[in-house]
């Protein structure tokens, strides 16, 4: 049963929905989440599979993803067992081939995601936590050794096949437990005495927009560097224009030169975006612990500044000079 | 009955390198020492033979001896190139080591220390063609049954299936014991590791060829510059550029 059927995007990403996965339902559902945001980006749709084993109609279940999904296939495969499954995922594969084809990191899902690659004599990253496009080719984020590794499977032949661990290693979950916290306090009588009292710690810890990390793909970071009022406002101006997130250091905020509100350091925020641009930012201890980016860019007037021993891209000038020189270019 | 061990040599965890040629010091993957734990105790209860099974390196022979301390009867090397320490070409080589031996139960780990991707396993299991159970949490032996427990985030599944069967054993379940130094004495003096080449498996080097894929680890998308841009208009260039590459995604 089709549920949406009019695509026409050629390619598309291929996904199960395994409503007994290891992980709960809302795992799932950031999986699927994340899976659209990466598909938008390339212009591709999701299609997703849902098995019903027991014969029963679960539309309402369906609609429940959809609204995550371009494309949901609803099969019913009553008294089919787990081969069932492989033959149709492998007829479809061999019909028209996706780009990228993602398990939820389970049981079952370990075991789809290899016995489909053996056949297809393709590679597998078992728990991903993340998966981007670099240079036009698929880069899956992986935890080893507690750091954030990008892999790529050789040869670069599609499909590529992933099983996808939403949780792993990111600050995500505990975001999730917050937002969800603050929505469900009008029902605390219904929930456990440990959900009860982590709610309790959630409203001590003062939640608010300034607490939550900044998670954008871009982000500019400012600190004492920019010197006066007026160029932290040329900061805001430009990241609104090109529609990215700003920080300041806490430094800044004591000095006065900005308001509290965008304030990230240790202790307060921190940036998870890809890149970050520091500008006017010596980078001392407290500045470089609140920043998880994998690509840096450094602008002071100082070539001596510690901050040009960490970054990939060193611009020494008056970082104010260089934020006026973008506002031209976009204007 | 014959309990089949696949073990893995990995690199030392305090080398916190990635990758794939293997240097010394070398260890046992923690998990597959679960694995052999979860055998020892199958053996307790039943008449069965503990064997391991690795591909690996020449210098990994004594490390293997170390399994044999462990408990094991029998412990056999497929001594492999460097070139074939991937998942499917490792799988390949197990299945053939495993079907000259003989099996009944396959017991592996729930993944390596090196890499964590938990592909062996499943591979050789597509390959031996038999039942696939992962992250079991307990297993009994019921005459030529066996009865394993897989434990989810919010419930526990009892699951039966005949042998020939490969489980997985889930991580931090089977508490491995260390071996005491008169066993590792022994070990080392009368049991003898049986070593292979892929040649003498009869093992065709085109199928290994074909079943090598890398994982590797992938470029840094912005290369560390040398020189410092001193211009702004180049400055200003180069940071939109920048900015622009990051949101689209490329």
């Amino acid at each position: 049963m089709m549920i949406q059927n009019e695509f026409h995007r050629e390619k598309y990403i291929l996904t199960w929905i395994d409503t007994e996965a290891l992980y709960p339902r809302f795992a799932m559902l950031n999986m699927l989440k994340k899976l659209k945001e990466l598909a938008e980006a390339k212009k591709m749709f999701v299609e997703a599979v849902f098995f019903d084993f027991e014969g029963t109609d679960s539309k309402k279940e369906c609609a429940r993803y959809a609204r995550y999904v371009d494309l949901i296939s609803q099969v019913n495969i009553n008294g089919g067992c787990l081969e069932t499954i492989k033959e149709f995922f492998l007829e479809k594969i061999n019909d028209n081939p996706p780009e990228l084809i993602v398990f939820p990191y389970c049981s079952k899902g370990i075991h789809f995601a290899s016995t489909i690659a053996c056949e297809l004599g393709r590679g597998v990253i078992n728990g991903c936590v993340g998966v981007k496009l670099r240079e036009g080719d698929f880069v899956f984020l992986k935890t080893l050794y507690g750091e954030k590794v990008m892999l790529q499977v050789l040869p670069l032949e599609k499909p590529f096949i992933v099983t996808f661990k939403p949780f792993a290693g990111n600050l995500e979950r505990k975001t999730f437990f917050k937002e969800k916290a603050c929505v469900e306090e009008k029902n605390v009588k219904f929930l456990s005495r440990k959900l009860k009292n982590r709610i309790k710690l959630v409203k001590k810890e003062k939640l608010s927009q300034k607490d939550r990390p900044v998670d954008t793909e871009v982000t500019f970071y400012g600190g004492t560097g920019l010197k006066t009022k007026e160029n932290f406002k040329l900061l805001k101006l430009t990241a609104e224009k090109l529609g990215i997130s700003i920080s300041v250091t806490k430094d800044a905020v004591r000095k006065g030169l900005a308001s509290e509100e965008n304030v990230a350091g240790v202790g307060r925020r921190k940036i998870f975006s890809a890149l970050t641009v520091l500008f006017g930012v010596k980078c001392t201890y407290e500045n470089l612990g609140c920043i998880k980016s994998n690509v840096l860019i450094g602008v002071s007037e100082n070539d001596q500044d510690p901050v040009f021993n960490f970054v990939h891209a060193k611009i020494i000038a008056d970082p104010s000079e260089v934020l006026k020189h973008i506002l031209k270019e976009l204007e | 009955m014959k309990v089949i061990v696949c073990v893995k040599i990995v690199p030392w965890l305090g080398l916190r390198e990635i990758d794939l040629k293997i240097g010394e010091p070398l260890m046992i993957n923690p998990a597959d020492r679960e694995a052999l734990e979860a055998a020892k105790e199958i053996k307790k209860r039943n008449r069965c033979k503990v064997i391991t099974v690795t591909v690996g390196p020449k210098k990994s022979k004594d490390v293997v001896k170390r399994v044999l301390s462990m408990g094991a009867e029998e412990a056999y090397l497929v001594e492999a190139r460097e070139n074939d320490f991937y998942p499917r070409t490792t799988a390949c080589l197990l299945k053939k080591i495993i079907e000259k031996i003989g099996y009944d139960i396959v017991l592996c780990g729930e993944m390596s220390l090196d890499w964590r991707n938990s592909q062996v396993n499943s591979s050789l299991a597509h390959m031996l063609k038999i039942p696939f159970l992962n992250f079991v949490d307990r297993l009994k032996l019921d005459g030529k049954n066996v009865l394993v427990r897989q434990v989810f985030e919010n419930r526990a599944v009892w699951l039966k299936a005949k042998v020939p069967v490969l489980l997985t054993v889930k991580k931090n379940v089977f508490k491995p014991q260390l071996p005491t130094a008169w066993q590792i004495a022994e070990a080392f003096k009368k049991k003898k590791v049986r070593v292979f080449k892929p040649s003498d498996l009869g093992v065709d080097p085109d199928l290994l060829e074909k079943s090598r894929y890398i994982v590797k680890k992938a470029h840094f998308p912005l290369e560390r510059r040398q020189k410092a841009i001193k211009n702004l208009e180049e400055a200003s260039a180069f940071i939109l550029e920048q900015v622009y590459r990051f949101k689209s995604g490329s």
